[in-house]
Formats: C-alpha cells, structure tokens, sequence
C-alpha cells in the first residue's frame, strides 16, 4: 500500500525526518510511539503533502507509484486519509457542505442527497453523535471528544484505504475513546484490504484495534520496531518516557 | 412584490418625502428586502425583537438607520457589487442590543461606514464584516463604536475581515472606539489578507480542489455566518453559485 523510502523532511529550515524507510502492506495496521516533537506528526502532514513541509530527499510511493507530485486533494482522492491531531473549526462551513463538496470531489459528480444524507445519518449514529451537528460549522464549539469523533465520521463517509490516525485518542473519554475504537474496528471488517498508521502514546486505543507492528520514533527516524509488548513497554513507563526510548533502542531490559 | 413583512397590526410603515421609509416596529418581526427601493431606511424598534435580512445588489448608495427603544435587532446585510452603505445605530434604552452581519462581496470600490451609539447603560452591539474583493474590488469598513460617560455595563464588539482575491492595496478597516465610560467591555479584531493556510489544507486533505475550498470558505465567511434560517441560507449560496461568483 504505502513505502516511505529514504525521507528527509525540512520544516523551517530544521531537519525533522531523516532518511526515514517505512513499508506498510495492505491490510496492514502500523502504530507509531515516540516523544513529543520528534516528527510523527510531520511524518503524517508530509504524506498528506503539507506545504510547511519540504521534502529534500527519498520518495513516497502510493500502490507501486510516486506520489511526491500530487498536490493534498489529489492524495486524498487517492484514498489516502489523515484524522488531525488538532481538527481546526471553521466559522461558516457546515459539515453537511462540506462533507458533500468532498464527496462530489471524489466520485467526480454531483452525489445523490437523499443516499448522503442516509450515509451521514447512519455514520452519525455509529459515532452517537447529536443530529444537529450535521448542520452546524465544522468542529465549531466541538468538545476534544466531538472533534475527534467528527474526524471518524469524515473517514466513514470518504472511504479512504490508507488511514492515518494521528493522536486520535488524546484529549477523547473513555466512553468516547471505546466509540472511536469500535468504529475503526468496524470500518476494518467492511474495508479489509484497509491500511493504518496510527500514532498514540498509549495502548487504549490498541485494546480496540491490534496492531501488526509498533515502531519508536527518535532523531528523525524508526529506531525500534516490535509488536504489541513494545507499546506496553512504553506505556508503563510513561512518566519516564524519554528512558524507555532511550533503553528500547539500545536493547536493554525496561525496568518494571 | 420585493419586501416581506411577518408580524401584524401593531407595526406601522410610512413613507416620506419619496425617499425614506419609517418602518415602527412593536412586535417580534422577521423583514427581507430584496430591492433597494428608498435613499433611507429608518427602523424604530420599540421592545421587540427584529431580525432584517438585506439582499443589495444596486447601484445607489443607501442609507440605513436603527433606533432601539428596548429590544433585540438582529440586521444582516449581504452585498453584492453595491454602491456605499451608511448605517447608524442607536441604543436609546437599557438592554438594547444590536447585532449587525454585514457580507460584502466587492468588484469594485466600496464604502461602509458603520457607527454605533450606546445612549444608555446595558446595551450591548456585536459588528461583524466580512468582505472578499475580486476584480476592481477594494472595500472600506469604517466602524465607529460610542460610549459616553455614565453608559455602565455595556458590550461593545467589532470584528472585521476582508479576503483579498485580487491585487489591490486598498483594502481598509479603521475600527473607532470612543469609550468614557470604564465599566464596559470592549473589543475588536481586525484582518486583510488570504484565507488561512491551514483551514485550506484541511478542506483539501478531504479531496477538495483548492478551487472548490475557496468557494466553501467564501460560503462560509459571507452566508455561513448570517444570523437567518436554514432556507435562507441555502438560497443565498445557491445565489452566490450561480450568479454571483
Ligand atoms: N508547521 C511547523 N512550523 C514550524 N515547525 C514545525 C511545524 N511542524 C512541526 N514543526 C517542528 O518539527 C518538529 C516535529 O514536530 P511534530 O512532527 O509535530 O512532532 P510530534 O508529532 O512527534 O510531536 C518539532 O520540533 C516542531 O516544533
Ligand atoms: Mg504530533
């Protein structure tokens, strides 16, 4: 599905990602752990080919081509798909605009209301979402939770095939974080030759959705892979986050 | 027929001098005016609720006046390529509130000049423009906001924007605060220039076209954003669409 082969990526100036390799076949579900400010997020924005972000060397090749020309809609139309970190609210637009603007983008034609507004209910629903949010701006006076659900809702309704979920349960309740797991878990079963990229600092979320693989971020590149056991890891040293990076590279033992 | 008028029997409209219209308002009323028939447009709202809604696309300038006596006024106002607006208002009584969305979208030069007048205590006024100039189009927001000594306890509010889509320098807000009196709140924002980087990247991160998230984000920013209902706000954008892009 996706290879990120050899990236380097300026932001500003600063080098963030550094000859970064990542392979991710169909099906697939990676899950990305690291520190704050080591470029995951970045990793995400470049994929999705954020201008802030320069790429100087490597490619990204998207079912067997590079995609490093294509502008964001084009990726996006490609079905690839980034749930933000920080969803933005905007003043004005409805979601029912512009999740129908999307849709009409992607299909390449004018989609039909009535089988949009049977979709959008039935998502909404899955997500226990209030009705009235379809009409109201995007994420405007949203809830940490809402924002994140409201990202949810827009994969269910775009149907993208690789999916990045970036901190998708931060700032989101236990109630919530349960939602959001279930419908990944669902939109996994109805889509599954579906890929994800799904970075956290926690193992709540991988109760919900098991990952085949778990990588550490440090110094611009992936310096541990592991499965399940290295998330824990991690977890249970989160007050000491740094230290257990540090261990997980060099091989030692975590102490408990 | 190009007005509408809800309400009943206890509201009373006059015409003077050919051209301006007294329209005295007693009752919770909803007002659409379609066409720019008179040079002034004189509102006397006497404790009830007004919610004006302005489609101008004409060619002469017009001037509108609002006075409160008491109530809650809520006055949209979207322009097309119109000639300069005026509008005046005055909160003559306690709990006296305005809030005015003005939508401009400009082809050419155009002039707002905006004033309002808190005469008593406890009135609150909440200004918003929102212009996008594209062609020959520059916009003026001049927006001034008086608060005399003994006016305790008000709310005074502006906030204004222009998205320039063209290449001109004239775009200009000048927001005026004449405050005396400490005891209120006071505030006001002001911004030219493009739409913001980060709200195109996330409407386009969703398949959007750049084209086709401009015209959601001028959408939002001109009819989102009126205080009218579901239907109206459906019309409009289709107006925008289909005639007005
Ligand atoms: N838009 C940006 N402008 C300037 N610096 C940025 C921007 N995005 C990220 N950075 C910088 O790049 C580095 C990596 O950031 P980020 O990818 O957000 O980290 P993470 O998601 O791992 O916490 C940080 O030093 C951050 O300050
Ligand atoms: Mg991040």
């Amino acid at each position: 599905m996706l290879e990120i082969k050899d990236l380097s990526v300026k932001v500003e100036n600063k080098l963030v990602l550094d000859k970064f390799n990542l392979t991710i076949n169909d099906g697939e579900t990676h899950v990305i752990m690291g520190p704050n400010g080591v470029g995951k997020s970045t990793l995400t924005k470049v994929i999705m080919a954020d201008s802030n972000y320069k790429v100087i060397n490597g490619d990204i090749i998207y079912n067997g081509k590079s995609i490093l020309k294509l502008k964001t809609d084009e990726r996006a139309r490609l079905g690839i798909f980034l749930a933000m970190q920080n969803p933005l609210e905007i003043d004005g637009v409805t979601n029912s605009d512009f999740l129908r603007t999307a849709l009409s983008s992607k299909e390449k034609k004018n989609i039909n209301l009535y089988s949009f507004i049977k979709k959008i209910d039935k998502a909404k629903e899955d997500l226990k979402m209030p009705d009235e949010m379809v009409h109201r701006s995007v994420n405007k006076g949203f809830s940490g939770g809402e924002k994140k659900k409201n990202e949810i809702l827009q994969m269910k309704m775009l149907e993208p095939e690789f999916i990045m979920l970036d901190e998708i349960d931060s700032g989101v309740d236990v109630d919530a974080l349960k939602i959001v797991g279930d419908n990944i878990n669902m939109y996994k079963k109805d889509h599954p030759s579906s890929s994800y990229l799904i970075i956290t600092h926690y193992t709540h979320l991988l109760k919900y959705v098991k990952p085949d693989l778990v990588h550490v971020v440090k110094d611009g590149k992936i310096v541990k892979t592991g499965d399940y056991n290295l998330a824990t890891k991690i977890e249970n040293n989160g007050f000491n986050f740094e230290k257990v990076v540090i261990e997980a590279i060099d091989g030692s033992e975590v102490s408990e | 027929m190009n007005r509408i008028l809800i309400g009943n029997s206890n509201n009373k409209i006059g015409v003077i001098k050919q051209d301006t219209i007294i329209i005295d308002i007693k009752e919770n009323t909803n007002i659409l005016i379609k066409d720019i028939l008179f040079k002034k447009y004189l509102f006397n709202v006497y404790d009830a609720k007004l919610n004006v809604l302005i489609v101008n696309e004409n060619k002469r300038d017009v001037n509108y006046e609002i006075n409160i006596y008491k109530g809650n006024v809520s006055f949209n106002n979207l322009s097309y390529n119109s000639s300069d607006v005026k509008l005046d208002i005055n909160l003559n009584k306690e709990n006296s509130n305005i809030l005015v969305y003005n939508s401009v979208i400009s082809k050419k030069k155009q002039k707002y000049e905006i004033s309002i007048n808190h005469n008593k205590k406890l009135t609150n006024s909440n200004i918003y423009n929102n212009g996008v100039t594209k062609e020959d189009g520059s916009i003026l927001f001049n927006v001034s906001s008086f608060v005399p000594k003994k006016s305790k306890d008000c709310v005074v509010n502006q906030n204004s924007k222009i998205i320039t889509l063209n290449d001109t320098n004239d775009n200009e807000i000048n927001p005026i605060l004449l405050i005396d009196e400490f005891e209120c709140e006071a505030k006001h924002a002001a911004f030219i220039g493009n739409f913001n980087q980060n709200e195109l990247f996330y409407l386009m991160s969703r398949g959007l076209s750049k084209q086709d998230a401009m015209n959601l984000l001028i959408n939002g920013l001109l009819i989102g954003t009126l205080d009218v209902c579901f239907n109206e706000k459906e019309n409009l954008k289709k107006k925008l669409n289909d005639d007005w892009r």
